[in-house]
């Protein structure tokens, strides 16, 4: 793997011992997208500059075959030029590109799997489509997976910094952000991808690096693996959340907890909302508990806690809160 | 109307435009020495100063006046008009008779031409014919701020002599000039313009607008001394040579069929932050709207640096890249690279990101929407701050930094005038100005400011346009809590004398302010009248309260030193002790008590 080339230093491999370092020539490589409801604009831009970071790891021998899958989770099909998009797109970046629009609103999780069903590649490249790829995001996050102990190497978002702590040298952190990561494929084959019956939308990059790591994997930070996402702030510099983020968020934190052997956790944040007095969080409640009485609640793992952090309303500690 | 010739017979003296052309013949002359061919000469008033060079003089004139004063005074002359420029040459050639050409003059001639342009290009040949001699011109500036303001006025006073002499048929502006010459091959090699700070059009006496001791004259003036240099010229007085031929000189440029785009990103970097640098590209790469061009101003950075910062913009997708241009600066101070970015600039407005810095997707669409709806003005939209610290060597052996804190939004949303004058309010990437103030206007960024040089320019800039404004956040501006930046590399007193610098600057000249501002400053000065009258009623209760205290002072020393009070102390002491004892029985009430 090159970006890795300049480190010999012998590395223990990771749970299944697979390396695509030591194969033979730089590893494959599949970037993905999941699209819904996003503009024109930002479609362009975000593919755009995957492609150009694309070309450019392809060149720096970082990475060799490589090719774009796009699903569409938008009720309409956003891409309808298919020629365009190819010719745009395979030649220097990719060997191929696929575009498929699902029919359905299957969320980030649910989309995401269905475009794992057929990797073949080495790497995935898990990208949020409101993003704009640095150039060398490709190398970078590559660089990372030198490693064999590493799983999955996450981005570093900007302007607006995710607040999750890392590792300031070995960039190891307790999960990786789904808007920008990179996996082996050996991860998303052990762990089965994201669990789209529990998380929609929120959480489900959370619970991913989570049985990722119980299988094994480290989890890694890479802070020269930038990638612009484009999150916006209010006149209080607070984030702006929209209405499903909210609702898909306020779920996670009930069902992150049942997850991970933490049902007090989750009792006490279902209490929360049922006493909150605000609708949405009430109705997300009872919509909980209905499943809690009808026995869906989620096989617990980790019952130890060797991965699972719960650190005030969050899932790792942070650096800083964007709450206060 | 008069055609009185005698209005023309001006007399040579120091002071003069005739001085000043005749510094520039002096300079400039020919080395060969000879004739000094004086094209409408008039009554020949720099005759006997050319002699007294040690040149000969030949005047070419029509007017009889003057051909008979210049024949009685002795010199040389050739009755003739530049009506037919290659004839009247022609002839002067004849006369000149193989003797050398020193000089060509052209005094308060040209403006006098229909044919302007054809006499210049005649001349062009005429000078190449003759030993490529110098040609020194004086010329009056159509746009005196006198003129300027006269206009603004409505009034256009055409006079007999002048800046608006009647048989004016041609009117030069600096940059008129500058054209009409080049055009015609001629190169310029010295000026020696005449200035009046007050022209002949300088009337009537006591106009406000005109007089530089009212408001507004000032103000007038000083928009106008800001817009260009040629403020106050009233005479072009200017020397050329003869360039290589017209007819091989690549035609100007022609107006750009495309407008420029939106907006001008001006990112200084002297490339030491290449992590940061980056990013700053990066966000403006992702940006919504991409009706921008960036100029990356590398401020003496070296070569392998400027290869490096080229690469690097080099490595993104060309729709982005293709838009940014890397503009060399070198020498001079923080704002220096900025007036150099604003004079390389194409786009409607500019507007500062330095390369810490990082905008957020929505930054210049929502610059453009406001620009849209509010065309000439600044627009300011909101700047949240975060605190990063450095992590050297953090990076694969290269510096990096990460946030301490979340975004936070200190600076008001709101532009109050006001309360900027008091303190900077908006960082450089909150704000963006049309880059006709730059360049129309003159109103650049003081060079010799170390710092609040964008402070200062906002100020200038909302006096001259307003500010249109949007409670939206639209960049991130990184504060650094170690390492450099402009608030740690520079100590405190800069900060202060800066300051001072640039209210004094702004209170040096009149201040426009925009409309609502009297109400503004109308409650500023009730609320500042309420708070006055509560401060003296608190005053002077604080005085009463005073009072009273020195009173019972006074009656409690007079007791202290009464003969009851020494006589009663043995029943104060038990009372004391009486107290003591409830107090430790029950200690809740000397709290209650204390």
């Amino acid at each position: 793997m090159a970006g890795a080339g300049d480190d010999t230093t012998p590395r223990e491999a990771g749970p299944s011992g697979a390396d695509p370092a030591s194969s033979v020539g730089p590893p494959s490589l599949r970037v993905q997208l999941v699209l819904y409801r996003n503009s024109q604009g930002a479609i362009e831009r975000c593919l755009q500059s995957i492609a150009t970071a694309s070309a450019l790891a392809r060149r720096r021998g970082a990475v060799g075959r490589a090719v774009l899958a796009i699903g569409d989770s938008s009720p309409q099909p956003i891409l309808s030029d298919r020629a365009m998009l190819e010719d745009s797109l395979v030649g220097a970046p990719f060997d191929a590109v696929s575009y498929e629009h699902f029919g359905a609103n299957l969320g980030s999780a649910g989309g995401n799997n269905r475009l794992f069903g057929d990797l073949s590649e080495d790497l995935v490249l898990v990208l949020n489509p409101d993003t704009y790829a640095s150039p060398r995001l490709v190398i970078e996050l590559t660089a990372s997976l030198a490693d064999p102990s590493i799983g999955i190497v996450e981005g570093r978002q900007i302007p607006v910094e995710h607040p999750k702590a890392h590792h300031l040298e070995l960039g190891d952190t307790g999960w990786a952000c789904g808007a920008c990561f990179l996996a082996r494929a050996e991860v998303v084959r052990a762990t089965g991808g994201f669990d789209p019956d529990l998380f929609f939308l929120y959480g489900d990059d959370v619970d991913f690096s989570w049985r990722a790591r119980l299988a094994g994997w480290r989890i890694v930070h890479r802070p020269t693996g930038r990638v612009f996402h484009d999150k916006r702030l209010t006149p209080d510099g607070v984030l702006e959340v929209s209405d499903a983020e909210r609702r898909y968020a306020a779920e996670a934190a009930v069902l992150l907890p049942w997850r991970y052997s933490r049902p007090d956790l989750a009792e006490r944040n279902l209490a929360a909302f049922e006493t909150s007095g605000d609708a949405p969080l009430q109705s997300i409640a009872r919509e909980l508990r209905e499943r809690q009485r009808l026995g869906q609640l989620p096989e617990p793992l980790d019952p130890d806690g060797t991965v699972a952090e719960f650190v005030a309303d969050n899932f790792a500690e942070h650096r800083f809160s964007y709450g206060d | 109307m008069t055609d009185d010739p005698l209005r023309y017979h001006f007399a040579y003296g120091e002071g003069t435009p005739y001085a000043h052309a005749m510094a520039l013949v002096s300079e400039h002359v020919a080395a060969s020495g000879g004739v000094v061919v004086d094209l409408g000469c008039g009554f020949g008033a720099v005759a006997e100063p050319v002699r007294e060079l040690g040149l000969e003089y030949l005047g070419v004139d029509s007017e009889a006046a003057g051909v008979k004063d210049l024949v009685g005074r002795g010199m040389e002359v050739l009755v003739g008009d530049l009506g037919r420029p290659e004839d009247l040459l022609a002839d002067v050639s004849g006369s000149l008779g193989g003797r050398p050409v020193a000089a060509i003059l052209m005094l308060d001639s040209l403006e006098h031409l229909p044919n302007a342009d054809e006499v210049l290009g005649a001349l062009h040949r005429f000078a190449c014919e003759h030993g490529r001699a110098p040609l020194v011109v004086s010329i009056p500036n159509v746009t005196h701020v006198d003129l300027a303001i006269k206009l603004l006025l409505g009034r256009f006073d055409m006079t007999p002599t002048g800046l608006l002499d009647r048989t004016h048929v041609r009117f030069f502006s600096d940059a008129g000039l500058d054209e009409a010459m080049g055009t015609a091959g001629w190169f310029e090699i010295a000026r020696k313009d005449f200035e009046m700070s007050q022209s002949d059009q300088h009337f009537p006496v006591g106009t406000v607008a005109l007089e530089a001791a009212s408001s507004l004259g000032q103000f007038l003036r000083e928009v106008r001394a800001a817009a260009s240099p040629s403020a106050f010229v009233n005479q072009f007085v200017r020397a050329y040579l003869p360039g290589p031929s017209p007819a091989f000189r690549t035609p100007p440029a022609p107006p750009p069929s495309e407008p420029g785009p939106f907006l001008s990103v001006l990112v200084r970097t002297q490339g030491k932050r290449p992590h940061t640098f980056v990013e700053t590209l990066l966000s403006l790469a992702a940006q919504d709207c991409a009706d921008f061009e960036v100029l990356v101003l590398c401020h003496d950075v070296d070569a392998p640096e400027r290869t490096r910062i080229e690469e690097t913009i080099g490595e993104f997708h060309p729709a982005f890249s293709g838009r940014v241009r890397v503009v060399e600066v070198c020498g001079g101070g923080r704002s220096h690279p900025l007036n150099v970015g604003a004079a390389e600039a194409a786009g409607r407005y500019l507007v500062v990101l330095d390369d810490d810095d990082v905008a957020l997707g929505n930054w210049v669409g929502e610059l453009r929407g406001l620009a849209e709806g509010h065309p000439g003005m600044v627009v300011r939209i909101g700047v949240a701050e975060q605190w990063v610290k450095e992590l050297p060597g953090a990076w694969d052996g290269e510096a990096g930094y990460e946030p301490v804190d979340r975004p936070r939004c200190p600076y008001p949303m709101h532009f109050d005038l006001l309360e900027h004058l008091g303190e900077n309010q908006t960082p450089p990437s909150g704000f963006a100005v049309p880059r006709s103030l730059v360049t129309d206007l003159g109103q650049g960024w003081d060079e010799s400011l170390p710092v609040y040089e964008d402070w200062d320019l906002l100020m200038r800039a909302a006096s001259m346009c307003g500010v249109a404004n949007a409670p939206v956040v639209g960049a991130l501006y990184r504060r650094w809590r170690v390492g450099e930046s402009s608030k740690t590399a520079h100590a405190d007193h800069e900060w202060q004398a800066a300051q001072a610098s640039v209210i004094s600057k702004l209170d040096r000249a009149p201040y426009l302010l925009g409309r609502g501002f009297v109400a503004q400053l109308l409650l500023a000065a009730r609320e500042r009248s309420d708070l006055e009258t509560r401060l003296a009623g608190t005053q002077a209760l604080a005085a009463a309260l005073n009072t009273l205290l020195g009173d019972a002072r006074a009656e409690y020393a007079d007791i202290r030193g009464s003969t009851s009070w020494r006589l009663t102390a043995p029943l104060r002491r038990a009372g004391r002790l009486l107290a003591s004892a409830r107090r430790r029985r029950h200690p809740t009430a000397r709290n209650q008590a204390t």
